[in-house]
């Protein structure tokens, strides 16, 4: 039986780390005191608000690069071949994370599938009330997040992180009944994010079918508190990696 | 990364969550603001919100009550009203003498006080714990402050609690609404002060019971939680001098320049502020100031004095002043007591506070750690 995974996503504004609500970066953070020892994977995504100079953010990705073996999945701002090439080629990045580009064109899904494979690929998909939205939550789309998923499955999406823009920097528990439609729709593992605030919503999200739950809490990122969720799933009877 | 300072106060945009309209911050905003309602109004919404909350054959409604000077005026203006509060007290983690005395002043003014003393083996392991994570002592504090007056409410059925400002309108934050100014959001409270879910705490041999005091109770219908700002006009240093003048309130004498005022105006003095009348009834909470500074580069002066500034007090120029005289004063006075309480010694003390300084905000010149961009 495959583990389930416990996700950490790194919320970067400018290159600094910053924890978001409803998709608004409201609160920095230090760096020095994340401690993913125990996170099965790191995503890192840019959610600077315009895209200026990329350098900040290439420097970070590339410096946790250095000292994290986790596989690591990234994106913000990620539109061409080339900037995924870059990120994964030169940054040490194991995935991509797309988003805006990939509704527009879903055919960047397919390119990027070829040139890397599919499981390099993440589709991340941004809900509000079950309707997608892009361009960092501003744009509202006319597709059905159900509708969304199974096309970027079909161009080649490896995974799909599932957002409920609602629910993020909240501490209210994942959207189960949108995580439930979503797994009921593809066969590629969802990663399930928004609202995570304690280790019984990752529970939930296992039992709601999801293959990975991120957290984006800057107090989950620590040793000690990665170390009792794990210790709760696997009480709970979930197969994590301890 | 850019920091910018509001040209009213002296809050700079490293504030978590400050608004800034141009160069003035959201704080200042609502200080003006504030000067065209009309209390009157406001103070007969108070009066029919009691009379729909009572419902206790005693009390009208839980003011929860640190010891300290704003929830002691909140507690003496409710009496002075005619109502009869019941007080409910999270013990502070290190009392300090003059918090002590405050206490105690205020319960034998006439108020009957309910005492919540917590398990401390708990938590002096969870303050080393969060000093460590998140450069917070006080963390579960904050997370038991806000339980333990709500489930005293829910448990004697007194339905309303009376909180004192709220924090995001008078001092810098996201205001998510207007309601938010009055009425006190549970989402918004556990997200912005507490973090997390204190379940996540149980762990290293201490048990879900264990964390009883800091979880908030869910049977919470029928509890409306209010904030006195928005029906009352609010100034800190008046509720000072109210507590001062009328219940023998002492205050914080430490530090270095105690009288620097010649007419001591700010009477008192603690760590990295000059004043002493503010936060003084907790030891560990000037390591909690200087940890602030550490973090987000604006220190307990700064933080004071613009809360003066909002109020008046104090002109932007005699407040810039004192910050640069007074932010990131070293944490001595209580420090021994502080090191002993989370178990630590000094060389690891040191080792945490450095892993929590920003380097965006800091940076080293001299061989001194020094603002990249000062107060200004």
């Amino acid at each position: 039986m495959l583990t389930k995974r416990v996700i950490v996503t790194l919320t970067l504004n400018g290159g600094s780390l910053y924890r978001t609500k409803n998709f608004n970066p409201d609160r920095l953070y230090t760096m020095n005191f994340v401690d993913m020892e125990l996170a099965d994977e790191l995503v890192i995504l840019d959610v600077t608000r315009r895209k200026t100079a990329r350098r900040d953010f290439y420097d970070r990705v590339l410096a946790f690069g250095d000292q994290c073996f986790l596989p690591c999945a990234v994106g913000g701002w990620v539109r061409t071949l080339e900037d995924a090439q870059h990120l994964m080629r030169n940054l040490g990045a194991d995935k991509v994370v797309i988003n805006s580009e990939a509704f527009r064109r879903p055919e960047f899904i397919s390119e990027l599938a070829e040139k890397f494979g599919s499981q390099s690929v993440v589709v991340s998909i941004d809900v509000k009330n079950g309707i997608v939205h892009i361009d960092q939550g501003r744009t509202c789309t006319d597709h059905t997040a159900i509708e969304w998923a199974q096309e970027a499955e079909e161009h080649g999406a490896g995974e799909i992180y599932l957002m409920d823009m609602t629910r993020d920097g909240s501490l209210r528990g994942y959207n189960l009944e949108l995580l439930q439609d979503i797994v009921a729709s593809v066969k590629i593992p969802v990663i399930i994010s928004g609202g995570c605030g304690g280790w019984r919503h990752m529970a939930e999200g296992f039992d709601a079918g999801a293959d990975a739950c991120s957290t984006s809490v800057i107090h989950h990122f620590t040793k000690t508190s990665l170390n009792a969720a794990k210790t709760y799933l696997h009480e709970n009877g979930h197969v994590v990696r301890l | 990364m850019k920091i910018q300072y509001c040209s009213k106060c002296l809050m700079p945009s490293s504030r978590p969550r400050i608004v800034f309209t141009g160069d003035v911050c959201n704080a200042c905003l609502w200080a003006e603001e504030r000067k065209a309602i009309d209390y009157d109004d406001r103070a007969g919404q108070f009066a029919a919100l009691v009379e729909k909350h009572k419902k206790h054959p005693a009390y009208d409604m839980v003011v929860p009550f640190s010891g300290g000077k704003d929830s002691a005026a909140i507690a003496l203006n409710l009496k002075n009203m005619g109502y009869n509060p019941l007080l409910v007290t999270y013990g502070q983690l290190l009392w300090t003498e003059v918090g002590q005395h405050n206490w105690t002043s205020v319960r034998d003014h006439g108020f009957d006080i309910l005492y919540w003393g917590v398990n401390q083996h708990v938590s002096r392991k969870l303050a080393r714990r969060f000093f460590i994570e998140r450069g917070h002592p006080k963390q579960h504090y904050d997370a038991g402050v806000n339980a333990v007056p709500i489930r005293t409410a829910v448990d004697l059925g007194v339905p309303l609690v009376v909180y004192a400002e709220h924090g995001e309108s008078e001092y810098g934050g996201l205001v998510l609404s207007e309601d938010h100014r009055r009425r006190r959001d549970l989402d918004e409270v556990l997200e912005n002060q507490v973090g997390d879910d204190a379940r996540n705490w149980a762990t290293d041999g201490l048990t879900e019971a264990h964390m009883f005091p800091y979880i908030y109770p869910d049977n919470v219908d029928g509890i409306e939680a209010v904030y006195f700002s928005w029906y009352f006009p609010w100034d800190i240093y008046e509720n000072a001098q109210l507590c001062k003048e009328k219940m023998d309130f002492g205050q914080a004498q430490n530090g270095t320049n105690v009288n620097y005022h010649a007419d001591n105006y700010w009477w008192g003095k603690s760590d990295g502020s000059f004043e002493g009348f503010d936060s003084i009834d907790d030891k560990i909470d000037d390591l909690d100031f200087y940890m602030m500074h550490i973090k987000f580069g604006f220190g307990r002066a700064t933080r004071m004095a613009s809360r003066l500034i909002q109020r008046g007090h104090m002109t932007r120029e005699q407040g810039l002043e004192l910050a640069r005289k007074y932010d990131g004063e070293f944490p001595q006075s209580y420090l021994p007591d502080v090191l002993k309480y989370m178990d630590m010694d000094h060389r690891e003390f040191e080792n945490i506070v450095e892993q929590h300084r920003n380097p965006e905000i800091w940076e080293r010149t001299d061989g001194i750690w020094q603002l990249r961009t000062p107060p200004q």
